[in-house]
């Protein structure tokens, strides 16, 4: 839940970051170099990953607040923890496999689940009703057809129940036509029919079904909605686009001219799909602003890599939520005074000042916990103690969130552990509690 | 039946028309072939068509027979295209028929000699 949490965050100041610099996408930036910029947004948002800077936008930002509770750690990752001698430790990682929901997980997965069925549940009455449309048998649809082929074979398909043209369908797309576009004249066929099959070359399609799971994933998150709304109308500003260059700038008028006449308020949202008149009030706006204006393709593309490179080095690093706690017997040279974290560097021995005396026989148990981000295959530690000048090592692996260690002390003294790190990045330690 | 008949719809019946009665199997077999639908497309529009009484259907072997001929669907579409669009009234609409610029000289002569015919007929 965490990891989802950081990941709907930092997608969510990328969401904000590109809503502020929207402006000047819309400016100067072409509809396709716009839905690069949002993917970024939309990869933070799905991919678990990140970019371990040392430079961290987020390092100038702290978060407050304590997501964890020793008693909940306790009681979530309870271990085994009988007198074992030293050369048995116990040794459990936590999310070592085992599901243990909480109820805001329980929440999110219920939440997910509903969002899920309630819009595939629309999408399948959709496609049903759809699926009754009859094949386009007008010689000019069949020639412009024959003309414009595409790798994934597509119908052209008429259906008297759909106010405007959609296309749909992944896999095998259907451009279908509402019947009085299905009759228009050829010039206007040609525009219409255009604009659809450059959706689905596009694959537009397929970028309305990776919001929809963005959305569904992170559908807590208000921005994400936002998002997809937003996304939506630069599909179809990236496909008008699209179909004025590849007919030519004197096409912009009579194009602009057949999307308001064609624009019906009887319209219905359908999902995945590309309506022909959606967004219609901004499509036109952004036209008619950039008529007379010749973008090259390329310095459009250029400043839409640009705005992405920022975006990628402030936003696809992971801000911390790394508000830790104080746990009983911690080392007050390990997280003093005020600080929430502290960072151990590759290769570096972070040792505590304070030594615990035990006697031979009494119980030890030795808490850490760690950042999980940006490490998938989790950090390579290193964890141990020094007794009598002697350095013993209690475990060493890798480990995605932190461990406990249960033991008996071997004999009586004083205890000081150690943390190494042998990973070839930092680890972000958030506590280490000895018992 | 007083509702209008829909594309999908209209297809099947102007199949029954033309080849009679077919079960709904023969149905399913035709159109997937012809239009690339699937069964379950084909037993929803039938099962709409029954539900009109555009068609009724016969047991065993499902077989779908037309309970309304083509004449009367035309005549129910004419009515409502003529009362939406001229207001009930056969005279605009052979009004708007005869300035149509797609019609042919020879088409408007016939329809001018129909109409001659016929024009005390007409409301």
């Amino acid at each position: 839940m965490t990891t989802l949490l950081s990941m709907s965050l930092g997608g969510s100041t990328l969401i904000l970051i590109t809503l502020l610099m929207r402006p000047i996408i819309r400016k100067w930036c072409s509809g396709r170099a716009a839905l690069m910029v949002w993917s970024l947004s939309v990869i933070r948002l799905l991919v678990p990953l990140f970019l371990p800077l040392y430079m961290s936008f987020y390092n100038h930002f702290t978060v407050t607040g304590n997501p964890y509770t020793p008693a909940k750690i306790i009681n979530d990752f309870s271990v085994a923890s009988a007198e074992l001698p030293l050369s048995r430790l116990v040794i459990e990682p936590y999310f070592s496999g085992k599901i243990n929901w909480t109820a805001l997980e329980l929440i999110w997965l219920a939440g997910a689940v509903i969002c899920c069925a309630v819009h595939l549940a629309r999408y399948y009455r959709n496609c049903k009703q759809l699926s009754e449309s009859l094949p386009a048998d007008r010689p000019y649809i069949r020639h412009w057809q024959d003309t414009h082929p595409l790798r994934r074979p597509y119908q052209i398909r008429v259906y008297d129940r759909i106010p405007t043209p959609v296309a749909y369908g992944l896999i095998r797309p259907v451009i279908l036509l509402d019947k009085e576009t299905a009759e228009a004249d050829e010039k206007q066929l040609d525009l219409i029919l255009t604009h659809e099959y450059l959706h689905i070359h596009r694959f537009h399609i397929l970028i309305k079904w990776i919001i929809f799971l963005t959305c569904v994933i992170h559908w807590f998150n208000a921005l994400v909605w936002l998002m997809g709304y937003i996304v939506q109308s630069d599909i179809e500003a990236d496909c008008d686009e699209a179909v004025i260059r590849s007919k030519g700038e004197n096409v912009r008028m009579d194009y602009l001219h057949m999307l308001v006449e064609n624009h019906s308020t009887r319209q219905r949202i359908f999902l995945f799909t590309a309506h022909f008149c959606s967004h219609l009030e901004k499509r036109t706006r952004r036209l008619l602003e950039q008529a007379g204006r010749h973008m090259a393709k390329q310095k459009s593309l250029a400043i839409g890599a640009a705005i992405a490179f920022c975006l990628l080095t402030v936003g696809i690093q992971q801000p911390q939520i790394t508000a830790a706690y104080q746990a009983p017997g911690f080392a007050e040279n390990v997280l003093s005074g005020n600080q929430t974290t502290k960072t151990v560097q590759p290769g570096e021995y972070l040792f505590t000042d304070q030594s615990w005396t035990y006697d031979k026989g009494e119980k030890i148990t030795v808490t850490l916990r760690h950042t999980d981000i940006g490490f998938p295959v989790g950090q390579a530690i290193e964890i141990g103690y020094l007794l009598d000048g002697q350095q013993l090592c209690l475990y060493k692996g890798q480990n995605k969130t932190g461990v406990q260690i249960s033991l008996t002390a071997p004999q009586n003294g004083n205890y000081t552990f150690y943390l190494g790190c042998k990973s070839s990045d930092p680890i972000i330690l958030q506590s280490f509690e000895v018992k | 039946m007083e509702q209008q008949l829909f594309d999908a719809e209209l297809h099947i019946m102007r199949l029954l028309w033309s080849e009679g009665d077919k079960s709904a199997k023969e149905l399913v077999t035709i159109l997937k072939d012809s239009i690339g639908w699937n069964k379950n497309t084909t037993y929803t529009v039938i099962k709409r068509l029954v539900q009109k009484g555009a068609i009724e259907r016969i047991e065993p072997g499902f077989i779908c027979r037309p309970l309304i001929s083509e004449a009367e669907v035309q005549q129910a579409e004419l009515d409502h295209l003529v009362n939406r669009m001229f207001h009930g009234s056969s005279k605009l609409f052979f009004a708007a028929l005869l300035d149509r610029q797609k019609l042919s000289d020879e088409a408007r002569a016939a329809l001018l000699r129909l109409l001659e015919e016929r024009k005390e007929d007409l409301p």
